[in-house]
């Protein structure tokens, strides 16, 4: 089983340093193969909504930089963990590029979702289950209560929360179900 | 007269609805107000970042529009607020402004726009600024192509109704709340115009009607 860690360069924080070494733990002791890429400011470009990755060349983006590896990889794994810093209540400028530009990864097409609301269909017949786990030092109710809406209007996604209380962790972590998901 | 800063962060550079929606609000500001528009792409080639925060931090009004990104704000517009920030806490001076968005996203349903919103609204309050409210707007990309639809037309009355409430609450502020727009049109219509224009771009790329569904890093190839 691969699993895979996408996390921000920028903001290694104490809180981050705990929640790594937890998780790499945790994914040690279930026996996952890990990648990791850790994304630094001006490493990646910023998607510009040219939507190549759907008219021009499907399912891979046309800017070609380290973004090809990262949708390659996050493919090819059966869990996808973001270690995201909390940021006015969303993800971090570098983990959200990586985000937006995962933009390949589902097709063109429109369809209504459980909750009402549209959405595009998976270009896979599955995909890996996503974590995001996002943190900060200081995380109020309200951003953590937005940052997990953000995340989950994204479906068949994890969203947790963690500041200085990290003792939940691995509990949390051992409540999901670490496999593709069929889509 | 009142300095009024209009951010377009949309990160296409040409023809964004975003960049169209401010110019539409420009036109209901008063004559003798001072406008500045930013333009994310040429902020960010120009590498200009530092003149325009110059500029948006002596602004009384300060307007944001951008699309939806992933259900939230773009990641360019996100490293652009958070160095704004920093740029602030090296600057001695409070910021003293009043802080409006307009939030377009592609899907019909404009309410999606909140949580975006919401970190505006964030973001003004970690900048001492005040946020007042923003303009959520469904089926963003229909507005132009198809402006002359009827269901089109109605989202943009209702559009112009919010750039006046933006305009009026600048001059006298009241108890107000986002404004949501979503696109009146059938579901079923809205996705058939959606993916026919997808596919349409896509044939003229030379990508077939199979080619559109490739699945390039599937698992095990």
């Amino acid at each position: 089983m691969k699993a895979y860690i996408i996390s921000d360069e920028d903001y290694k924080t104490e809180e981050y340093k705990v929640l790594r070494q937890k998780l790499g733990e945790f994914l040690a002791e279930r026996k996952f193969e890990i990648q990791e890429t850790s994304i630094a400011k001006d490493e990646l470009h910023f998607c510009v909504g040219c939507y190549g990755c759907w008219m021009k060349k499907p399912g891979e983006c046309v800017m070609n930089d380290a973004m090809t590896n990262i949708n390659k990889t996050f493919n090819q794994s059966d869990i996808v963990i973001y270690l995201s810093p909390i940021v006015f209540g969303q993800y971090s400028a570098n983990i959200k590029k990586a985000i937006d530009r995962g933009l390949p990864n589902v097709l063109p097409l429109f369809v209504p979702k459980a909750d009402g609301t549209t959405g595009h269909p998976s270009r896979y017949k599955t995909k890996p289950k996503i974590i995001v786990i996002g943190y900060g030092e200081e995380v109020s109710k309200d951003e953590s209560h937005l940052f997990q809406q953000i995340v989950k209007h994204r479906l068949d996604i994890t969203a947790l929360v963690f500041s200085k209380d990290t003792s939940d962790f691995t509990k949390e972590l051992g409540t999901i179900e670490l496999k593709r998901i069929e889509v | 007269m009142k300095n009024i800063v209009l951010l377009n962060w949309s990160p296409q550079m040409k023809g964004s609805t975003s960049l169209v929606l401010l110019d539409m609000l420009e036109t209901f500001f008063e004559a003798n107000d001072k406008i500045i528009h930013i333009d994310a792409g040429k902020s960010i080639l120009t590498k200009n970042q530092k003149n325009d925060y110059a500029s948006i931090k002596n602004a009384d009004i300060l307007v944001i529009a951008f699309p939806l990104y992933i259900y939230c704000l773009p990641a360019s517009l996100q490293e652009f607020l958070v160095e704004y920030k920093d740029y602030l806490q090296e600057e001695t001076s409070a910021t003293n402004q009043t802080i409006y968005a307009i939030i377009n996203c592609g899907f019909p349903e404009a309410s999606i726009n909140t949580d975006a919103a919401l970190v505006i609204k964030n973001f003004s309050e970690a900048i001492h600024a005040e946020y007042r409210f923003s303009i959520l707007i469904g089926g963003g990309g229909m507005l132009q192509p198809m402006h002359a639809f009827p269901a089109v037309k109605r989202s943009w009355n209702s559009i112009k109704e919010g750039m006046e409430e933006i305009v009026s609450d600048s001059k006298k502020k009241e108890e107000k709340s986002d404004k949501i727009i979503d696109l009146k049109m059938r579901k079923k219509i809205f996705y058939f115009f959606a993916e026919t224009n997808f596919k349409y771009a896509a044939k003229k790329n030379g990508v077939s009607k199979k080619g559109i569904y490739a699945q390039p890093y599937k698992k095990g190839q």
